[in-house]
Parts: C-alpha cells; sequence; structure tokens
C-alpha cells in the first residue's frame, strides 16, 4: 500500500524448565512460541496485528491496516537505517542436558539439606529479539541463560515459604560454585542472631528491589510530564546524594535484554544517564511523550511484540561506587533484605515494608538470619543522605548483583 | 485424530483465543491491540515424571507428543497409577459464549463504548493523571485424553477499567475502578461507578489525614476481605506447597480450627465471573470447595498430582494462565460466606476503629499485610473523618480467630484487569470478595 511504512517486530523464544517439588525433579517442560508483530505507519497514524505459530502475511497486513482506522496518532519519523547484532551466548549446559543437571544438583541439595523442602525452577531459555523496517532498521539481540531459583521451607514449618535462593540469569553453568553460594546462604540461615541494636543500620538491597522500582515510577516521563512524579520540575536540580548516579541500561550480556527499545531506538554504549552525581538529568520517554510534554526523548519504550509502544522506565542500573560492600560498610554489620513482602509507599514518598527474610551481612559473607523486621524512610533519604553506596563487588560470582546500601530505620516486628 | 502413546498417560489441551485491549491515556487512545490465536500444552506422564510442551504451531501436536513419549519411560500398569485414576475421561461440550462472543462485536463498538465511559474522566477539572481501558478476552479449550475425554468449553469476560489520580496540595491519591460482565451486551454502565468514585476521591484527598494508629477494630469492605481471605489463607490452602512435609500435612489437618466458629471460606470455580471454569486444566470439573467450615479447616485446593500424593480427590483447581504453562492448583472464585449482620450493625458495635473501603494491595505469608487506598475512622459506632493509612498487618491465624461480624451481603468481583500470581504464572484471572467483615483486633499504622 503507497504512503505506508511497515516495521516487524519478532520475539521466538525456546525455554526447557526443569521443575522442582519436594526437593526432586518432578516435570520437564519444553516450549517453543514465535510471536511476530507488525506496525504499519501512515505518516498520521499507526496500526498493529500480531501472530502466535504460523500465519497468512496477507491476513497480518489486512489486520494492521485496520487497526489504522482506529486513529492512534503516530505523525513521528520511525527509525532510521541501521543494521546491528549481539548475541549472548550459555556456556556448559543446553536444553537436552538441563534435566540430568537439575537432577544432579537437586540430589546434592536434599543430601546437603535433608531439614528443607526444595521447590521452584532450572531454566535454560534462549529468545531472538528484532526490529526491522522498511527504512533500513535491522536490529536483533540473541540472549541465552540459564537460571536456577528454589525457594525452601523447614520441615515443620506452616509457612508457605521460609526463603529463597537463585543464581541467574547464568551465560556459564558452574553447579559446583553456585551449589556452594547457596550452600553458605543456608548456613548462615539456618543460624539465628538477633538484630544488633533497633533504629538507623544499613540495609542492603538486590537491584531489583522495592526502592528501586519505586523510582522507576518516579521517572517515567508521562508521571513527570503529568505533574504526578515526586521528581516533578526537577530536571537539573540536585534530588539525591552525590553518590548516586542511574542509567538506562540496556547491555544484552548484563541487563538481559534487546540493546534498543520497543521503536528500534538505541543508544552507543548502551547506556544513557539518567541521575548523574544526584542531579536528575533527564526521565524516561518514548517519542509520544517526548512529543506531548516537550521532553528529551531517551528511547524508552516498551511493549509487547503487537502492541503500540508506550513509555516505561525499565532497566535502571545504579552505577557502581569505586568501593566493595566491605568497604561502604567500614565495619558496620548490615541487614540485608532477602524477603520482604506487603511494603509500599505512600503517594508522598514516605516508605515502609514488613522484611519476612533478613540475613546479618558483615560485608564479605551472610552472618545468620535475623528475626522478621520492619524498615522504613523515604525515597529522598533512602537516595539522599541515607545513601551509602552501590557496591563495586557482586553478592555472587554467576550473575551481575552489586549491593545497594542505603541507612534506614529498622526494628523487631511485633515491637 | 492423535494417536496417543502406549504405557503412559497424555492429555493435550488446545487453546483459542480472541482478545482486545484498548486504552485512552489523558483522553487520547493509545492502544489497541487484537489478538486471536491458537496454541497447545501438552502433556505425558509415565507415573514418574510429567513432560510437558507447549507450542504455537498447532500441526506439530501429534510431533511434540511423540517427542515427550520417547523421553518418558512407559508403564504397562499406568491405568493403575495413583494420578491417573484421578483423572477423568469426561466428554461434553460447555460453550457459553457462542452467541455474545467478542469476536462478534465491531472494533467501532468497543471504542465507542470506551469513549463514553470515559467521559467523566475528560470533564472533572482537577485530575492530574486519567487512563481508562476496555478489555475483552475468549478463551476457547478443547481437551483431549489417552483416557478418553473430549471436552470443549470456554470462558468469556469484558471489563472497562478506569484510573486517575487527584491531588489536592501535596496530597495526592491514585484510585481506579471498573465494571465487567461475560458479554459486551451485558456490560454495566461504568459512568455512574466512576462519577461515584471521583467525588469520593476528591473529597478524601482533600480532606483525609494521616491515622492515630495502633490497635484496634477493622471492619473490611467486601473488597478488602476479599484480598485478605485470598492472600492470607487461600494461597495456604493450594496443596502443592505441602509437599513432601509429614508434619506439614499433621499442622494442616482437616478439621483443625483456623478461625472463629462465624468463618466460612470456600472456593467455587463455578460462580461467574473472572474465576469461572467449567473444567479445570486437566478436565475435572470445576465445583465448589469449602476451605474452612464454621472456623475448620475443611479442605484444599487440588490437582491430580497433590490429590494423588495426598490420598485426597482432585477439586478442579489445576490451572494455568496460558498455553505456555502446565495445570498447578490456583484459586477460582475465593471467598468468605456472608453472615447475618448489616454493615451498619457491624459499624454500630464499635467505639473506636476503621472501616477499610478500598485496598491497593496484599500480602499474605505467616504475617498479612493489607495496603488500604482509602479508609475511614469509626468513633462511636458511626463512619467519622478520612484517614490515609500506611498498612494494616497481623499474623495471619490471629487475625482469622478474630473475626466476630459478618454483613448478610455477597460482593464478588475480580482483580479489574490484572489476576494472581504464582512464581512464574502471573496473572491468573480469579474473583474474590465476601461481606463486610468486621475483626476484634488489627494493627493499624
Amino acid at each position: 500500500m503507497p504512503g505506508v511504512t511497515r516495521e516487524r517486530v519478532v520475539i521466538g523464544t525456546r525455554k526447557t524448565t526443569a521443575r522442582i517439588a519436594g526437593s526432586e525433579v518432578k516435570s520437564i517442560r519444553r516450549s517453543d512460541v514465535l510471536q511476530t508483530g507488525l506496525r504499519l505507519y501512515d505518516g498520521r497514524n499507526i496500526g498493529t496485528a500480531g501472530a502466535i505459530g504460523s500465519f497468512d502475511p496477507a491476513e497480518l497486513e489486512k489486520r494492521a491496516l485496520d487497526s489504522i482506522s482506529c486513529g492512534i496518532e503516530y505523525p513521528w519519523e520511525i527509525q532510521g537505517p541501521a543494521v546491528r547484532r549481539e548475541t549472548v551466548s550459555l556456556k556448559g549446559i543446553g536444553h537436552d542436558t538441563l534435566a540430568g543437571e537439575a537432577g544432579s544438583f537437586m540430589a546434592a541439595m536434599r543430601s546437603k539439606w535433608p531439614d528443607l523442602v526444595f521447590s521452584e525452577s532450572f531454566t535454560v531459555e534462549d529468545t531472538g529479539i528484532s526490529i526491522r523496517n522498511d527504512r533500513g532498521l535491522d536490529l536483533s539481540t540473541v540472549l541465552s541463560s540459564v537460571a536456577v531459583v528454589l525457594t525452601y521451607r523447614a520441615l515443620g514449618s506452616t509457612g508457605i515459604i521460609d526463603g529463597w535462593v537463585s543464581a541467574g540469569p547464568c551465560r556459564r553453568w558452574d553447579p559446583d560454585g553456585i551449589r556452594a553460594e547457596f550452600d553458605e546462604f543456608l548456613e548462615a540461615w539456618h543460624e539465628p542472631v538477633d538484630l544488633p541494636r533497633s533504629g538507623r543500620l544499613p540495609v542492603v538491597f538486590g537491584e531489583s528491589s522495592l526502592p528501586l522500582n519505586r523510582l522507576s515510577l518516579e521517572l517515567s516521563g508521562h508521571r513527570y510530564g503529568t505533574g504526578t512524579s515526586l521528581l516533578a520540575g526537577c530536571v537539573g536540580e540536585k534530588v539525591f546524594s552525590e553518590g548516586f548516579s542511574l542509567s538506562q541500561s540496556r547491555v544484552p550480556s548484563i541487563d538481559d535484554c534487546s540493546f534498543f527499545d520497543a521503536e528500534g531506538v538505541f543508544h552507543e554504549g548502551y547506556s544513557l544517564g539518567l541521575i548523574g552525581g544526584g542531579v536528575l538529568r533527564a526521565v524516561c520517554t518514548d517519542r509520544r511523550t517526548a512529543a506531548r510534554f516537550s521532553l528529551p526523548h531517551t528511547g524508552s519504550a516498551s511493549g509487547g511484540y503487537d502492541a503500540i509502544p508506550q513509555v516505561s522506565a525499565d532497566h535502571l542500573r545504579v552505577e557502581r561506587s569505586d568501593r566493595t560492600l566491605s568497604e561502604l560498610l567500614g565495619g558496620e554489620p548490615a541487614v540485608y533484605i532477602a524477603l520482604a513482602s506487603g511494603g509500599d509507599f505512600t503517594p508522598e514518598g514516605a516508605f515502609a515494608t514488613p522484611v519476612q527474610l533478613a540475613m546479618l551481612h558483615d560485608g564479605t559473607r551472610f552472618v545468620g538470619r535475623l528475626p522478621e523486621l520492619r524498615v522504613s524512610s523515604h525515597l529522598f533519604r533512602m537516595f539522599g543522605d541515607d545513601w551509602m553506596g552501590q557496591s563495586a563487588d557482586d553478592i555472587s560470582a554467576f550473575y551481575d548483583s552489586p549491593s545497594m546500601v542505603m541507612r534506614m530505620d529498622v526494628e523487631k516486628a511485633g515491637d | 485424530m492423535l494417536n496417543f502413546p502406549r504405557g503412559l498417560y497424555s492429555d493435550v489441551r488446545i487453546e483459542e483465543v480472541w482478545s482486545t485491549s484498548a486504552g485512552l491515556v489523558l483522553g487520547k487512545l493509545e492502544q489497541f491491540v487484537s489478538r486471536h490465536y491458537r496454541a497447545a500444552f501438552i502433556r505425558v506422564w509415565d507415573g514418574v515424571r510429567w513432560y510437558y510442551a507447549s507450542t504455537s504451531s498447532v500441526d506439530s501436536i501429534q510431533s511434540e507428543l511423540d517427542s515427550l513419549a520417547a523421553m518418558a519411560s512407559p508403564a504397562e500398569d499406568i491405568l493403575d497409577d495413583p494420578v491417573v485414576r484421578r483423572l477423568g475421561c469426561a466428554t461434553g461440550r460447555s460453550i457459553l459464549f457462542d452467541a455474545g462472543h467478542v469476536a462478534g462485536v465491531e472494533t467501532s463498538d468497543k471504542l465507542a463504548k470506551l469513549r463514553s465511559s470515559a467521559e467523566p474522566l475528560e470533564r472533572r477539572a482537577g485530575l492530574a493523571d486519567s487512563r481508562c481501558y476496555y478489555i475483552d478476552n475468549n478463551k476457547r479449550k478443547t481437551f483431549l485424553s489417552s483416557l478418553g475425554a473430549d471436552l470443549e468449553f470456554d470462558r468469556q469476560t469484558v471489563l472497562l477499567v478506569a484510573a486517575f489520580e487527584v491531588a489536592h496540595g501535596e496530597s495526592r491519591l491514585r484510585e481506579k475502578c471498573h465494571v465487567g460482565a461475560g458479554t459486551f451486551a451485558d456490560l454495566p454502565d461504568l459512568v455512574p461507578v466512576l462519577e461515584e468514585r471521583l467525588d469520593e476521591a476528591a473529597s478524601f484527598v482533600r480532606d483525609s489525614r494521616p491515622v492515630d494508629g495502633g490497635r484496634m477494630p477493622v471492619i473490611l469492605s467486601p473488597m478488602a476481605a476479599g484480598i485478605f481471605a485470598h492472600e492470607s489463607f487461600g494461597h495456604k490452602s493450594e496443596a502443592d506447597f505441602m509437599l513432601g512435609d509429614e508434619s506439614m500435612l499433621a499442622e494442616w489437618a482437616m478439621g483443625r480450627r483456623v478461625g472463629s466458629e462465624e468463618l466460612n471460606i470456600v472456593d467455587d470455580g463455578t460462580v461467574s465471573g473472572p474465576g469461572y471454569n467449567a473444567y479445570d486444566d486437566e478436565g475435572t470439573p470445576s465445583r465448589r470447595t469449602w476451605l474452612v467450615r464454621d472456623g475448620l479447616l475443611a479442605g484444599r485446593l487440588h490437582s491430580a498430582s497433590t490429590a494423588a500424593a495426598l490420598g485426597e480427590e482432585p477439586t478442579g483447581n489445576a490451572r494455568s494462565i496460558s498455553f505456555e504453562y502446565e495445570p498447578i492448583p490456583r484459586m477460582t472464585t475465593t471467598f468468605i460466606l456472608p453472615g447475618r449482620e448489616t454493615f451498619d450493625g457491624l459499624v454500630s458495635g464499635i467505639d473506636d476503629g476503621l472501616f477499610v473501603k478500598t485496598v491497593n494491595h496484599g500480602s499474605g505469608l505467616s504475617t498479612f499485610t493489607l495496603a488500604p487506598s482509602m479508609s475511614y475512622r469509626i468513633r462511636g459506632g458511626r463512619l467519622a473523618e478520612p484517614v490515609g493509612v500506611s498498612v494494616i498487618t497481623g499474623n495471619v491465624m490471629e487475625t482469622l480467630g478474630l473475626i466476630d461480624g459478618l454483613s448478610g451481603e455477597l460482593d464478588l468481583r475480580g482483580a479489574g484487569g490484572g489476576g494472581c500470581g504464582k512464581m512464574e504464572q502471573y496473572p491468573l484471572p480469579v474473583g474474590f470478595g465476601g461481606p463486610f467483615v468486621r475483626v476484634g483486633a488489627m494493627e493499624v499504622r
């Protein structure tokens, strides 16, 4: 059809999962799913259609054309010529060997930890994501990984879950090394310890945590533009600690995602600074949000294979400091948050959460299991005056896992 | 015609899905996705281990079945296997939505309904942000098994969801509301629901103050009570978490007291709404399962595998979120049964307490939490001023024992487009709700 530009998004996922129940491999699941999305642009509007599995290209095009008549505006120029591929491979395990490896791993876990009942999964996954259009854009990322997630309950426990250990996404399979890390954590878990004291203590979060999730909401260009973000009007201002810098990062090997966003936009080095030295430099925008609120375009579109791209503040990464976790703590014991469910921020930014599983950490190792706790603070304090830093080192040797350290109010649950 | 491998149990679930999702953001159409696809999930059981495959190519079902069978170890006595003995061989057709199928509704009608439903958001001054969505989904499943099961059944939901943020000075409040039905024609009018919620949110954000917290009696709205029952007790009723632990079975023995005598909790997959299923995803008919009866533990939610492991019977709760996943024990529509009191009667019995009307989210491990959105103090037996509450929390079992009053109405609903999550499988459509529930004491912060 003349005057219409075509763009095709293809996501192929091949996944094998060994499911664990009662500490044994109880099932093997294979999936092979191909998703194809077609976007049509007529210069004013966008139309989309998608298919799962095989499809009739003419029928897909007709549905996308029909969708244009819905009148979803998209007057912006789409991404121009660029050809690039990134591949992240996996070593040491594959789809065919996963079941055997999982079985051996769990046999060792049963032997070492007969008092614990493990559940969940081992997964090997290959994902291919590509975007191509009539203007010469041809980008693709292929990601392969293995991941282990094991939740556990102690025999006799009345809860659904007492804790969990995980590794992944990993790019190499080292069962002995991973098990050694699990063992270290579980040995400490078996050692109840008391909270050194109530009050303000160093608290350690992993990257994917409630504080960072909330910060990502506040960095959405939509919220910023509507004035509903706590950071509204603050671009160019110092909002957090000088030691706090944050980027939108789409490095496939580290962030386990494509290097381009849902509109085919990417940055050299696959990273874009949003907060530098505590100063808010930019908020996340796709083309629509950038135009609507006259904000710089940051390439932050997301969406399913057949969806209209929308803004999201995903793939945020706190920049590492030059200090290890041990150096950040300076000899002080820290509360490591292993399981915290049910907490939230208030609309004004105050934060509180129950912590169902917290571990005492001395900067180099897990020391013991703390009682159930409550932690509280405020968004601007957590990343501001109470920010202690992002560790230079990782909690695990097998995947990207720096520690985010901040001082918070900590008390025992029930106090 | 499928050739099921010998010496093994096997089944195939083919899902045909039609869905639409359209969204207005700040009054402009920004999202429209219309899907129609067929895909399949295949299972093989050899008495020791399950082998699964999911495929988006339904032409490859036989080859996937053969491939899984090659991984398994056939057993001559597979029909005597405890899991297989609990799997049915029912045949039948339970298609409720041939008439009123969402695929038969014109896109223009869906978009017109969305736009007219969002009008209150357009008219209202002072909204910082607003969104409105039209969402429909029809899923038709064909289930075939080596035992001879041959079923075809469907489910369908149509939803209108509105979400908005109001601000007053430094105070802000995000709220949402929704209406739903089985067919487009039956969809209730969102406008009066939304108008009422907008009015209440505006006065709430203007007048509410942080609660002077502490331990106090609390009345939970049907929505709040439903989330509490789902999170704090429903998940503990899913039998897979008991596997491999005899002491857990002793702890959760039938007949054990888990709540006050007034407390009855059921899970019922036959109730219309998001939790409805004629059959579960391994062909077991849905039914009502009593989880708590008169305060005593009365049942749990099973798949055939968990039922066999615990020496019990399947309950029709083996569910998956899509063709990509295996069925596991999940809730359907879970709710506290009503009592005999009125809402006013429940309030009049409280001198100093709290009424929780809407909730953002909840969780329920050994300690449960509810994060209320709009709450009101109760003073001298009457509803009083609006208050901002960060969290309501307590020990699950202790709180179940402190339920001392239930109203007579039953209000069941869904999550308004979201659903229940269990590890990798999210979101699963479920229903929840109940009556107004009075709890003698809860920790309010």
